[in-house]
């Protein structure tokens, strides 16, 4: 393609941006690309892409699934380039193909692996022409960010090039509809043993057959909409999967392709990591991989463990989850692994939006799509609620049926671990707002302190 | 009490918190009798009178079509209604439906949807621009608190009465300091979620017209400590409004 006139300006200053900002130790995921594309906004364009072009997006586990795919290649010995520490929106991506360029515009790797935030789509996918997209679920997020589902896809669908082959939840009425010209590969979940299904949530994204309006019949859901519906009048239902997950136990995922039962490891149980493992494994197989291809590389595979970890403190479990902020639907999806946590639990609760917090009042309408009702049970007996919002939070518990006497708030998060009454739990829970990770971190330590 | 409350379609149109209000409104009204109307049911105040409320929130632009294709046989029945003096409270872009059109222009082409043309509202869309804000506004004597989100700017005649007048915050349109629209006891406004559970003395009143009673609020101390803790920060210049 020929390159626009400002393409070797914008690319120059990028790259120079890039290598400064990393000999001072500054993370450089943004900026370059930034300045670059304020120079030259068809920047991205004007890349040399290589063989492979992969790009992941979704509303939630688009960061596992790149790990695990990102992790799965490098470990079979295929040199990548990935935005897998940086930023997921055009800033990012041009920062990451800026820092692994020639200045011409070849990239130094065949294999490019690209998380991808849902909203920029129309701004990446045009321009680098994925070979494949991966979709893990479109779900409602957050209202400032997102607006509601409808919205995204609007925002993804007419932006995929023809060539780009999906792979799409086929247990998702509304993601799995994207691009309906495209070649694609469904994956699914069924019901798992032991699994007991959601069918609670105050949220569910498609009700109504989006070919004739009559309202679809559930047969089961995972989560929210995530699940098996049909249409009592046309007859309208989810599309067959390829890849079907239908055992995680032992650390192991068992799913049907082609009429075979093929075995994963699976790094744990929880319902959205059995869709991240199976989203990975659904890739990597039409990627081309051989079942012992794809264990290899998934082998020892870990969620990060700042969204999810066990461990033992002053004798009790100690679970620290990531409860996104803004984000009904996660948050509820957090609430319900919470509660069906075995014994009495105390809860820590730290979902103030970081950001907001410092220079604004934040919306809480997401507090009432949020299924606080989950954390309602004679076996939570004890929440500490931090933050500016700490009275809303307690508000929302209250609604959803929590008695006044189990609810201690507080202004600042780092005081919430010092109000917690350990008598009165088995478990203790600290959830806590993605940005607010730094304040989890802290408080870990501090308990740890106090432990000593 | 003697109350019964109609909520219009509450499984698609309460997509942003819009659900708290009915939960709230539950809490402090369990004995009135409540009507859930599903999005492929009639409507229970097309034949029935004893109708004290009816509420509707916040949509998809795709499901307010499917809306207004339902609505748009009873348009008269709704208008009887607000003359009658029924309550209506219409959060977020429900406010839209009750206008005379919606003209989107996100594509370039302007596409007219014709609405219930109950008011005077006329609304532009552009789902490219999307409109996020922190509101303080005067409802009657009542200081006010919100949250609006939307891809729409909306006009009403200078004749109607708005439902706010903004004094921190973004209005109905980039001109405006007025938002929503009221007529009798029709209450619709851009402000969207728990407005019930953000706005205890507006609730107050609200629930006085539907009783005719002075009737305790569920958690009221609660409700408005947090009122009084968000509206000193609405107040607070510092405090960006978006």
């Amino acid at each position: 393609m020929k390159k626009s006139i400002t393409y070797y300006p914008a690319a120059l200053i990028g790259k120079a941006m890039y290598r400064l900002m990393r000999l001072m130790h500054k993370n450089a995921t943004n900026l370059p690309g930034e300045v670059a594309l304020i120079l030259c906004p068809k920047l991205l364009s004007c890349f040399k892409m290589p063989k492979t072009v992969i790009v992941v997006t979704g509303t939630n586990g688009k960061t596992t699934v790149t790990n695990l795919i990102g992790n799965a290649l490098k470990k079979r010995g295929i040199d990548i380039i990935t935005n897998s520490l940086g930023g997921n929106v055009d800033t990012g991506v041009a920062s990451v193909l800026l820092a692994n360029s020639k200045l011409n515009g070849t990239l130094k790797k065949d294999t490019v692996l690209l998380e991808m935030d849902e909203r920029s789509a129309s701004r990446i996918l045009p321009y680098i022409q994925p070979d494949y997209l991966v979709c893990t679920n479109l779900l409602r997020d957050s209202m400032k960010r997102n607006a509601h589902t409808g919205y995204i896809f609007n925002r993804i669908s007419p932006y995929i090039p023809k060539k780009t082959h999906l792979i799409l939840n086929a247990d998702d009425l509304i993601s799995s509809q994207l691009a309906p010209e495209n070649s694609r590969t469904y994956f699914s979940v069924n019901q798992l043993e032991g699994e007991i299904p959601t069918t609670d949530n105050i949220i569910c994204d498609i009700l109504y057959c989006p070919k004739c309006e009559t309202k679809l019949e559930y047969k089961m859901k995972h989560y929210n909409h995530l699940g098996k519906a049909v249409c009592p009048k046309c007859g309208y239902t989810n599309a067959q999967p390829q890849f079907k997950a239908f055992e995680a136990k032992g650390g192991t995922l068992s799913l049907e392709h082609d009429g075979c039962t093929e075995k994963y490891p699976l790094p744990n149980d929880r319902i959205i990591d059995v869709y991240n493992t199976t989203t990975a494994v659904s890739f990597l197989r039409t990627y081309g991989w051989n079942e012992d291809e794809v264990n290899d590389g998934l082998k020892d595979a870990e969620i990060v463990k700042t969204r999810y970890d066990k461990t033992l403190l002053r004798g009790k479990n100690f679970y620290n989850m990531l409860a996104k902020g803004q984000s009904s639907i996660a948050c509820s999806a957090t609430f319900d692994s919470v509660r069906k946590i075995k014994g009495t639990k105390g809860v820590i609760l730290i979902l103030d939006d970081f950001y907001d917090g410092l220079h604004s009042s934040e919306n809480i309408a997401w507090l009432y799509d949020t299924d606080f009702e989950f954390l309602n049970g004679d076996d939570f007996t004890q929440f500490v609620v931090g933050g500016a919002r700490a009275e809303d939070v307690k508000i929302r518990l209250m609604l959803a049926g929590v008695s006044e006497e189990k609810i201690i708030c507080c202004r600042h998060e780092m005081d919430t671990y010092k109000l917690l009454q350990w008598d009165k739990f088995d478990n203790l829970v600290l959830l806590y707002e993605v940005y607010n990770i730094g304040y989890a971190e802290q408080i870990m330590k501090e308990l740890r302190e106090e432990e000593k | 009490m003697n109350c019964t409350i109609e909520v219009l379609y509450p499984e698609v149109c309460t997509i942003f918190g819009d659900s708290g209000n009915m939960r709230y409104l539950y809490r402090c009204l369990p004995e009135a009798k409540w009507i859930k109307t599903e999005l492929n049911d009639k409507p229970y105040f097309v034949d029935n009178d004893d109708v004290s409320m009816i509420y509707i929130g916040t949509m998809t632009e795709q499901t307010q079509k499917m809306v207004i294709k339902r609505l748009m046989p009873y348009s008269q029945r709704i208008k009887e209604l607000i003359d009658n003096g029924t309550v209506f409270l219409a959060t977020g872009n429900a406010l839209e439906i009750f206008g005379a059109y919606i003209e989107d222009t996100t594509e370039g082409v302007a596409n007219v949807l014709e609405c219930l043309g109950i008011f005077s509202i006329i609304t532009k869309r552009d789902e490219k621009n999307r409109i996020f804000s922190l509101v303080l506004g005067n409802h009657e004597d009542l200081e006010m608190v919100g949250f609006r989100a939307q891809f729409t700017q909306s006009f009403i005649a200078e004749l109607d009465k708005p439902f706010l007048n903004v004094t921190r915050g973004l209005g109905m349109n980039e001109k405006s300091n007025i938002d929503g629209i009221q007529q009798n006891n029709f209450y619709g406004t851009y402000l969207l979620g728990p407005i019930l559970v953000l706005n205890p003395y507006f609730t107050k009143n609200l629930i006085k017209k539907i009783t005719g009673e002075d009737v305790p609020l569920a958690l009221e101390e609660n409700v408005i400590a947090a009122y009084n803790k968000r509206l000193e920060e609405f107040k607070d210049s510092k405090v960006h409004i978006h």
